[in-house]
């Protein structure tokens, strides 16, 4: 686990601060779940084992906080926990998805479309094509298009991925222009 | 167009700048410019459009790929709880365990500086000891070993054994008569002992 085991160092709290940081941790829970657990999944990770994650991020926050450590930017902090647990928990696994060449054939087969009225495209056709696109990204540029898509600032996801933020913006534009031109524009 | 030919608001946006400021990650000043330009070049502004429609459909594939697998949160919600109890309890008993079964574990300083305070104390009793000891050696010596005037008249100093079993035998050995010898070993309480009629250690 990423987060340093519970030190000695730490004060015995009150109840009444367990109980706080607890309702604290819980509201974060309720904010943060969802985005995690896709963020999760986005790493290739089954559902289970996605849920599994986030709930071992959130045990962590809650001994972070109990040990009294910074209450600075827990959203970033989340998702750079989950990030890493994820990636510790897909190795575990043996099931890291290789982005296979078949991804990028399966996107130069949509990547191309001629344009005219009668090939306009519904939205789960185009759907299906980003997708594709995006599977057929670099990874760290998937991550950041995807910690992006969860609401995390530039800052948060260089930190998160161990980047500077001039990458983070490199990849972003980087990625966004291929998906621009997947999509035909 | 050659973007170096044209002034400053003029010049047309790049893909990064354009994300970036759609990102609202551009500093304020630039923010301002960027804004202005957009308003006056359809160019970018249409690469703005684009990037913004992008970004929309990213959005949506991201949702759709994975937000059909979420279950309900009330179940998980459940758990985290039930899991946030246990955890609290653990960490109490933990935190008292530690410190109570284990002991605390001092900072490196605390260490050394009891360390020396030990060494300290232990030095001023050894001290406090060996003085007292040498004031019962000299005690000893006034009331014990101090020559008796009577017999041993003239000036007395303190001498070390060493001293004594270095000197020769000729020159603490001297003649005594036996009337002396007699009266010296009456005053020790050996009345009856028989002096011995040759040479005697005084």
């Amino acid at each position: 686990m990423e987060d340093a085991p519970f030190a000695l160092g730490s004060t015995a709290l009150s109840s009444a601060q367990d109980s706080r940081i607890e309702g604290e941790v819980m509201e974060l829970f309720d904010e943060f779940r969802n985005r995690l657990l896709r963020y999760s999944l986005s790493l290739g990770l089954s559902i289970h084992d996605a849920e599994e994650v986030i709930q071992e991020v959130f045990l962590a926050l809650f001994r972070h906080l109990h040990s009294g450590r910074s209450r600075q930017n827990l959203r970033g902090w989340l998702f750079r926990v989950t990030h890493n647990l994820a990636l510790k928990q897909r190795l575990a696994n043996q099931t890291l998805v290789q982005r296979t060449a078949g991804d990028a054939s399966v996107v130069e087969e949509h990547a191309d479309p001629a344009p005219g009225p009668e090939e306009q495209m519904s939205a789960a056709q185009r759907r299906d094509r980003l997708q594709a696109v995006v599977q057929a990204l670099p990874e760290n540029d998937q991550h950041c298009l995807r910690l992006r898509a969860e609401g995390l600032r530039y800052r948060e996801i260089a930190t998160a991925l161990g980047m500077s933020l001039g990458a983070v913006s490199i990849s972003l534009t980087r990625s966004l222009a291929r998906l621009a031109r997947a999509d035909g524009r | 167009m050659p973007h170096k030919h044209l002034p400053g608001s003029m010049r047309h946006i790049s893909d990064e700048e354009l994300v970036c400021f759609a990102d609202g990650e551009l500093a304020p000043r630039r923010a301002g410019e960027v804004e202005s330009h957009l308003e006056a070049c359809w160019d970018c502004r249409a690469r703005m459009e684009d990037i913004q429609s992008t970004i929309t459909g990213f959005v949506r594939a991201h949702h759709a790929e994975f937000d059909r697998q979420l279950p309900p949160i009330a179940g998980p919600r459940a758990l985290l709880r039930a899991r946030l109890t246990e955890l609290d309890s653990e960490l109490r008993t933990e935190w008292w365990k530690r410190a109570f079964q284990f002991g605390f574990r001092p900072p490196r300083v605390a260490i050394v500086g009891l360390s020396l305070l030990a060494i300290a104390i232990g030095i001023l009793g050894f001290g406090h000891d060996s003085q007292r000891n040498l004031r019962s050696t000299s005690v000893f010596f006034d009331t014990q070993a101090a020559p008796n005037r009577s017999l041993t008249p003239g000036a007395t100093r303190q001498v070390t054994i060493t001293e004594i079993c270095s000197v020769p035998r000729e020159e603490v050995v001297g003649d005594v008569s036996v009337s002396l010898r007699q009266r010296v070993l009456q005053e020790y309480g050996m009345s009856n002992a028989r002096p011995r009629t040759t040479r005697s250690i005084t």
